[in-house]
């Protein structure tokens, strides 16, 4: 029957389930591996759609990680806390896929490109509806945000990677929408004062 | 967008800034983010106390705050879950389609997006459908252009019309995106929501509804399935010119939409699963029919749709789903589809009770050859309804009812059925063993009359009888009692004659219980019950009289059941007849002072018992045949019954007549006929339809060699014409014996005259 193919990943003793059960019992391997689960979702996701996709289409990262987050767990009850890790992983691997994608995409336009990136032969064409050097010197400058205050790098992650919204946001972080808010600003002027943005006219 | 020139990180003199400090500006930040802009300078000035570094960090977040409002790090367009689809700027708005110039989405599904737009020529608003997959082959073009002209001829009131469809922007001549120009339906509603929001009752309701199954049925007679009937393609606009065209005073107008787009774009559920979110998914399965959740979505049929109408009747009449599956996964949303009873209309809705509960059932039944054949038969039976005409739908006997639920639970219903059987294997087998082994089937009396047992009919003795050495059982039969009078059954004997028993010559019944232990009557002849002229003659002893014959018969009708004809024999000429009845009662008797054989015949028809003896009263002698072997005559009686009669007189031939004693009285004729009276027998009628008017009287002769002669009476003791039957052997006897033209039964001749001269 044709739903079968779903039944595989909505099974409520799905490897994801089992992985984030683990999560939840302080297993310190379960990170990873939760981490390239959904990783690995996202990806083949992102791969499959493409490839399915008409030309010049890209994808919506809220769509692809809310899309993910159905896969891997269907209409299931997910924990409040399993949740959180889900989210988590979720943007910690979109905002790797899409800066693995602004690198190939960055290379492509610029003919070889001048960042040192492992070589690849077939250039992919791009995935997702960004600028590729913005999404690379976000993710820069996040990297150093992370030091200062990991949390508002987190909120970074969630909002800007995995696009989801202040209050989905909120959500997976468990804080209310306001604080996410006002810390989201904050991180924000930051960013944008890291970039430089607006010194140089 | 200004977002050219991407600088590469700076470094700031914000590394230096230690967490104190971070934190501090944080706090001033988020308290001064509530003030307006001269606000926040009074503000900072008061909070830093000179503290530049601080100060100049926060204003510059702030300023970079509002800078990077717009267009900085902005989420790409969050679709916050299935609400907002057309909060996304699609690319396409603006644009032109053919000769439509895209104006804005109107929705968005799992299928495409519809969008309005503007026709040129004729110039007038439409909905645009633009499908979300590629038709890839020639083929898939081919029967996309095929089924999307069969769509355009689609016209009726209640149906959105297609005007066009084509393919656009294909990358190359054998692909492209399938799109559809459909008539814009404007102020639409779902049904759903059309019918909550203006609070129709239930009967404009149904009016509504019709129009549906109107559309739909239009649709089938052109070929076409639907195959994704819901409400959000049921629309219903209140537009008054469109009530207008139809005539009609109506709350509301449907709109069909969608018809057979599915089909045309190849993108039935089965294909587009992979493309469409779990949960629209979901939305779309609860209105699909058993056969398209679990069949080849190709092998539908117009009652699939029939269906997916009975799924919003549901929704519209109940207010809810005929089954919740919003919180299952689709495998088990789907199996609760395929297998679970729909809930009960009438619990939902206690206005439904009754026929329109009876038409959703039908409507929903799993099994589309019992669903309506159409959707105009669906609307045909909700119509009857609104016009209180009996309906069609009749609710699922019990026994479909149960056929479903063995359907739904094999396992159980597995189990109760094998125990049931093994139940039915077991009683059966011990009730034909006791059945074999314990039920009383026949009685049987041994050849010598000594021994009755009553045998089951595995030939398991239950109980026997056993008479004296110098006695017989003369009678042994069982009889089934009738229910009125006890049921059961009964075995009945006659005891025979015996010197040393003062009980003899009873006849006795023993009923079933206790195996026949329990004696229920015992009648003889009690001295009391002997005529008077008996007791005279100083015999009042009942120890000579024994059941001479007996016989069981349906004697009278006032009376149910059988009855038994006994005969007691005193050991000299003294008989008595009797009739009792199955409970011992005494019915009917008479006495007669001569012999009564062991025969006898019951005419039902003429109410008359025959049997024959020889007579008391008359002598051949007397009658000029002196010297012949048996003295006595051979005579016949016809005695007709009379029920309540107890005559203790003897009768003769001199006393025949009166109710109740004998009515004829023959002789047999010649007076010599044979040896033995033995050989002489009245039986039954040969002819089985003569046999409650006639008999037969018998001559046996020598029954080894068939020498026999036989001839047929009626009541009144008169001998048919013609009836004489002569056995084979009678021939050998020819020499010994009468002319057999002679035989006959004939009144005693007169005394003659020479001893009346005598006295």
């Amino acid at each position: 029957m044709w739903y079968r193919e779903l039944i595989v990943t909505q099974s409520h003793d799905s490897p994801i389930t089992r992985i984030l059960a683990s999560v939840g019992d302080g297993d310190a391997d379960a990170h990873e591996r939760l981490w390239l689960a959904v990783y690995d979702e996202l990806h083949r996701m992102a791969q499959h759609q493409m490839a399915s996709e008409s030309p010049g289409r890209t994808l919506q990262p809220t769509a692809l990680v809310h899309e993910a987050y159905f896969r891997l767990f269907g209409d299931n009850d997910v924990k409040w806390a399993n949740r959180r890790h889900f989210f988590a992983a979720a943007a910690k691997a979109m905002r790797r896929i899409r800066v693995d994608d602004a690198r190939k995409r960055k290379r492509i336009k610029r003919g070889g490109g001048e960042t040192p990136v492992a070589a690849e032969d077939s250039p992919e064409p791009a995935v997702f509806d960004q600028d590729p050097i913005e999404v690379l010197t976000i993710d820069e400058a996040l990297t150093k945000l992370e030091e200062k205050d990991a949390k508002k790098a987190q909120i970074v992650n969630l909002r800007y990677f995995a696009g989801l919204s202040i209050d989905e946001t909120a959500a997976a972080l468990g804080v209310s929408p306001r604080t996410i808010d006002t810390e989201w600003r904050f991180a924000r002027a930051w960013l944008h004062r890291e970039l430089g943005q607006g010194d140089d006219e | 967008m200004k977002r050219a020139g991407w600088p590469s990180v700076k470094s700031r003199n914000d590394a230096f800034m230690t967490v104190d400090q971070w934190h501090r500006a944080q706090e001033l930040f988020e308290q001064a983010l509530a003030l307006d802009p001269e606000a926040q300078e009074r503000f900072l000035d008061d909070q830093c106390h000179g503290d530049d570094e601080l100060r100049t960090d926060v204003k510059s977040l702030l300023d970079h705050n509002n800078q990077a409002v717009t267009g900085f790090l902005c989420p790409p367009a969050p679709r916050a879950g299935k609400k907002s689809p057309v909060d996304e700027p699609d690319p396409l708005i603006g644009k032109r389609v053919g000769q439509f110039t895209i104006q804005r989405v109107v929705a968005s599904g799992g299928m495409g997006t519809v969008y309005e737009a503007r026709q040129e020529r004729p110039n007038r608003t439409v909905a645009l459908k633009i499908m979300k997959m590629w038709a890839t082959s020639r083929a898939a073009l081919k029967r996309f252009e095929f089924e999307s002209q069969v769509l355009a001829r689609l016209t009726h009131p209640n149906i959105a019309q297609v005007y066009e469809a084509g393919t656009h922007e294909g990358p190359s001549p054998n692909s492209g995106v399938p799109y559809f120009v459909m008539e814009f339906v404007s102020g639409a509603r779902t049904i759903i929501e059309f019918a909550e929001e203006e609070q129709l009752d239930l009967a404009q309701r149904l009016e509504l509804f019709c129009q549906v199954c109107d559309a739909v049925h239009h649709g089938h007679q052109r070929g076409i399935i639907h195959r994704d009937l819901k409400p959000a393609n049921i629309l219903v606009t209140d537009d008054p010119s469109q009530a207008e065209i139809n005539k009609r005073r109506r709350r509301g107008f449907v709109k069909v939409i969608d018809f057979g787009i599915a089909r045309a774009t190849d993108s039935d559920v089965a294909v587009t699963t992979m493309r469409t979110d779990v949960g629209q998914l979901v939305g779309t399965l609860q209105y699909m029919s058993p056969e398209q959740c679990e069949a080849d979505p190709l092998g539908l049929d117009t009652r699939s749709d029939v269906y997916s109408l009975g799924v919003v009747l549901f929704e519209l009449l109940c207010g809810r789903l005929p089954y919740d599956v919003r919180d299952s996964a689709i495998h088990q949303a789907a199996r609760t589809i395929c297998e679970h009873p729909p809930e009960r209309p009438a619990d939902l809705n206690r206005k439904l009770k009754g026929s329109l509960e009876a038409i959703l059932l039908k409507a929903l039944e799993k099994d589309r050859n019992r669903r309506y054949e159409s959707a105009a038969e669906l609307g045909a039976d909700l119509r009857r309804y609104l016009n209180r005409e009996p309906i069609t739908a009749r609710r699922p006997t019990l026994w479909t009812k149960g056929v479903r639920w063995m359907t739904v639970h094999p396992v159980l219903s597995t189990a109760i059925i094998c125990s049931l059987m093994a139940g039915m294997v077991f009683a059966s087998t011990y009730a034909s063993l006791w059945y074999l082994n314990r039920r009383p089937h026949r009685m049987e009396l041994s050849e010598d009359g000594r021994e009755a047992r009553v045998l089951t009919r595995s030939g398991n003795e239950i109980r026997a009888w056993r008479a004296d050495v110098d006695r017989q059982i003369v009678f042994a039969e069982m009889v089934q009692r009738p229910a009125e009078i006890g049921g059961g059954k009964l075995a009945i004997l006659g005891y025979g004659v015996s010197e040393a028993d003062s009980n003899a010559g009873n006849l006795c019944a023993y009923a079933e219980r206790d195996a026949f232990q329990e004696v229920l009557w015992c009648h003889g002849v009690e001295p009391s019950e002997m005529p008077k002229d008996l007791i005279e003659a100083s015999e009042p002893s009942r120890r000579a009289f024994a059941v001479k014959w007996a016989g069981i018969f349906d004697v009278f009708e006032e009376v149910p059941g059988k009855e038994i004809v006994v005969v007691f024999t005193h050991s000299y000429s003294r008989r008595s007849i009797r009739i009792y009845d199955l409970g011992g009662h005494n019915l009917y008797e008479v006495w007669h002072d001569g012999g009564v054989a062991v025969n006898g015949v019951w005419l039902s028809a003429e109410r008359i018992l025959v049997f024959h003896g020889d007579s008391s009263y008359a002598s051949w002698d007397d009658r000029g045949y002196p010297g012949l072997n048996d003295p006595k005559p051979h005579v016949v009686f016809g005695l007709r019954p009379q029920f309540g009669l107890v005559d203790r007189a003897y009768f003769s031939e001199l006393t025949i007549g009166p109710e109740g004693r004998p009515l004829w009285y023959k002789c047999l004729w010649p007076p010599d006929t044979m040896d033995t009276t033995d050989a002489v027998s009245v039986i039954p009628s040969r002819a089985p339809h003569d046999r409650t008017r006639t008999f037969e009287v018998a001559l046996d002769v020598d029954l080894e060699k068939d020498a026999r002669i036989s001839w047929t009476v009626d009541a009144t003791g008169t001998e048919v014409p013609k009836s004489r039957i002569e056995g084979d052997g009678y021939f050998f006897y020819k020499d010994k014996l009468p002319n057999p033209k002679q035989f006959k039964l004939a009144d005693l001749p007169p005394v003659v005259a020479q001893s009346e001269a005598r006295d």
